[in-house]
């Protein structure tokens, strides 16, 4: 457990309870009361734990730390951090993407994209990987359930 | 009565009767085992077939499908940590790590063997409920429904590993969460911030994919290995599986008994029915430190009671036409469609086809894990290919099975969104199973409370015996464990896939 994460975690749980408290003072007895049901004690509890982590870490000695973590045995920081960003910026690339192309040529070319330059796979195992996307899409998602995938934006913007 | 079992009998066994039976089995494999897809889907896309067929014919086709996809549903759920339905989701806590160790092939062997069992209890179950529906489906009203959902939050405790308050407060902040959109009772929209997109709630779907999916495949890519780590040989024991499963036929029975009763209660919701068994096997299992580091008894218990669900929920359905859920309500169109009035006709004048339902339900889930015992060696072996060659087919998919949840970009935006969250709390230590738990239960609670102190005008409804009985179900619940731990029972490893292993 990296204890900063977490600390931070907690002050943004703190504060989504605060947000739902104010924002339910002018709701309907019903609606209003639920809310305040879950968010006080909720509130009351991050706090109880943020004190906890703050000035009484050693508490929390005995839980296990992000150091036993098979991740940080198997691989150094800079490079985990280095990994993470990249493969986030992938799973963003992909709903661009998406958002550009629709989804039944964003998934095959991001499938080949991935593999031919991030996994440095051969030209082969791309193409045939990204072809299995492909019939999944059409054989499945298309054929069998007749699932309308919405156009991408450039398809609109060329008045495909 | 003997006579019109024995009859159903036959008719089931007839060749075209068979034929269907298998066409269904082998599309709710195939519909399980794809994210996203599901029971629903695959019986929308059968309805329009069905118009055509005799009563039988097409309830052994319906039925066929519904029964197996909670046995293929596990294939994701287990090799990527991925819910093929909601049905898979507490199967990812201690299936996934046992693919991790190179035991895919146990879990499968396990689960589909759990499966059956459950299964045909299930429709043992529906045939010996018959005579006495009625009572069993009427003692449970709004309360006692309310008092469900306390049960299962009260296993945040369970789910929670060593981080118990890091638990409760994200089991609680899963519950605000889950009050986003119209309040059906007031009509308030509640944090919907203009968006059309979420005055229906924040989908179910795509928040657990994002919550086990994404951190999962992270943490993956970042390790750069196999998602068994270990070498080929290790990626064996289908019978091991099996036997385990045998050897813990008493949780196999009580996890059926639970998922029948939790399927026979119209209104509880089908994605509760594994996060009860799972709490139930954790809280009632001894030694506990390895759940969630892959213990096998943490996937016999979800997914027996998964399977025997089924034959809980048609018992409503048959008996009275209420139908507990959605996949419940596309059965009983097809009912209508197919001239069946639930109800005491089903009982009487239709009884035959009452009986090929069960015959269906028992058999369907004999036939589903027939054929996905043999499959079990070559899917097992999935997890031993390299991980920055699965990453993008996995990711792809989370899109996808995501994005057909209600067809808007707001499913993607909700998947990364609880995916990033995920992440952070993964690295944190606090643990996400609590998070679905408030995420799933929330809005029974909200609606049930709502409805029990209306129709009670107050609080009149905490006297009735099913409520009293199911508070101290939780009371005893809490202290069994409480006494568990003072006897210096270690604390089960739940928060592995919260990050704190």
């Amino acid at each position: 457990m990296k204890p900063g994460i977490s600390q931070g975690l907690s002050v943004f749980m703190a504060g989504l309870f605060v947000c739902a408290i104010l924002s339910a003072v002018e709701w309907p007895a019903h609606s209003r009361a639920f809310v305040m049901a879950i968010a006080f004690p909720g509130l009351v509890l991050t706090v109880v734990l943020f004190v906890r982590q703050r000035w009484w870490r050693s508490m929390d000695a005995d839980l296990p730390t992000l150091g036993d973590t098979p991740l940080d045995a198997d691989v150094p920081p800079a490079v985990a951090r280095r990994r993470m960003v990249n493969v986030f910026a992938w799973i963003f690339g992909l709903f661009g993407m998406i958002w550009l192309v629709g989804f039944e040529i964003a998934v095959p070319l991001f499938t080949f994209l991935y593999l031919w330059f991030q996994a440095r796979e051969s030209l082969l195992v791309s193409a045939l990987v990204s072809l299995l996307m492909v019939a999944l899409i059409v054989g499945v998602f298309d054929l069998i359930l007749n699932v309308l995938w919405p156009k991408g934006m450039l398809q609109g913007w060329l008045g495909l | 009565m003997l006579e019109s079992l024995l009859t159903a009998l036959g008719v089931i066994f007839s060749p075209y009767h068979l034929l269907l039976l298998l066409l269904g089995v082998f599309l709710g494999i195939l519909l399980g085992a794809v994210p996203g897809l599901g029971g629903i889907v695959g019986l929308t896309v059968v309805l329009p077939f069905v118009f055509q067929m005799s009563p039988s014919e097409a309830m052994v086709l319906l039925v066929g499908l519904v029964a197996v996809v909670t046995s293929s549903d596990s294939i994701p759920a287990v090799l990527f940590a991925v819910p093929g339905t909601a049905a898979a989701q507490a199967t990812i806590m201690d299936g996934h790590p046992m693919a991790r160790k190179g035991e895919a092939g146990r879990a499968f062997g396990a689960i589909y063997s759990a499966s059956m069992m459950g299964g045909v209890f299930g429709g043992i179950a529906l045939l010996l409920a018959i005579p006495i529906m009625r009572p069993l489906v009427l003692s449970v009203g709004s309360p006692e429904l309310f008092m469900l959902g306390l049960l299962g939050i009260s296993m945040v405790g369970v789910l929670s590993g060593r981080a118990p308050l890091q638990g409760l407060v994200a089991g609680m902040a899963g519950v605000l969460v889950s009050m986003v959109g119209m309040d059906p009772q007031t009509g308030i929209l509640r944090w919907t911030f203009g968006a059309l997109y979420l005055w229906e709630g924040l989908p179910l779907v795509p928040a657990v994919m994002g919550v086990f999916g994404i951190p999962e495949i992270v943490e993956m890519v970042i390790r750069r290995k196999s998602i068994a780590d270990v070498p080929r040989h290790a990626i064996r024991g289908v019978l091991t599986g099996i036997g385990d499963t045998f050897r813990h036929w008493f949780l196999v029975l009580r996890c059926s008994v639970l998922g029948t009763w939790i399927g026979l209660i119209p209104g509880l919701g089908s994605d509760v029915v594994d996060w009860f068994a799972y709490g139930h096997t954790v809280q009632s299992s001894r030694p506990r430190e390895n759940f969630g580091k892959g213990d096998v008894r943490g996937v016999i218990g979800p997914e027996s009671a998964a399977n025997a669900k089924l034959g809980g929920s048609l018992i409503p359905t048959i008996a009275f036409g209420i139908p507990g859920s959605l996949q419940m309500i596309i059965l009983l169109g097809a009912f209508m469609i197919l001239g069946l009035r639930p109800g005491p006709e089903m009982l009487t004048d239709q009884l035959d086809v009452t009986f090929t339902i069960v015959w269906s339900l028992v058999l369907a889930n004999v036939f589903g894990t027939l054929i996905l015992l043999p499959l079990t060696g070559q899917l097992a072996k999935l997890a031993l290919v390299r991980i920055q060659v699965l990453a993008p087919v996995i990711i792809s998919i989370l899109f996808l099975a995501s994005f057909l949840t209600t067809r808007d970009y707001g499913d993607l935006v909700v998947l990364i969104g609880f995916g990033l969250f995920a992440w952070v709390m993964k690295l944190a230590g606090w643990p996400r199973p609590p998070l679905v738990l408030g995420l799933v239960l929330g809005p029974v609670i909200g609606k049930y409370l709502f409805i029990s102190t209306h129709a009670y005008n107050g609080f009149g409804w905490l006297a009735r015996p099913g409520v009293i009985l199911l508070f101290l179900a939780m009371v005893a619940s809490v202290a069994f464990g409480l006494v568990r731990e003072k006897q210096g029972d270690a604390a089960p490893e739940i928060a592995a896939l919260g990050g704190t292993r």
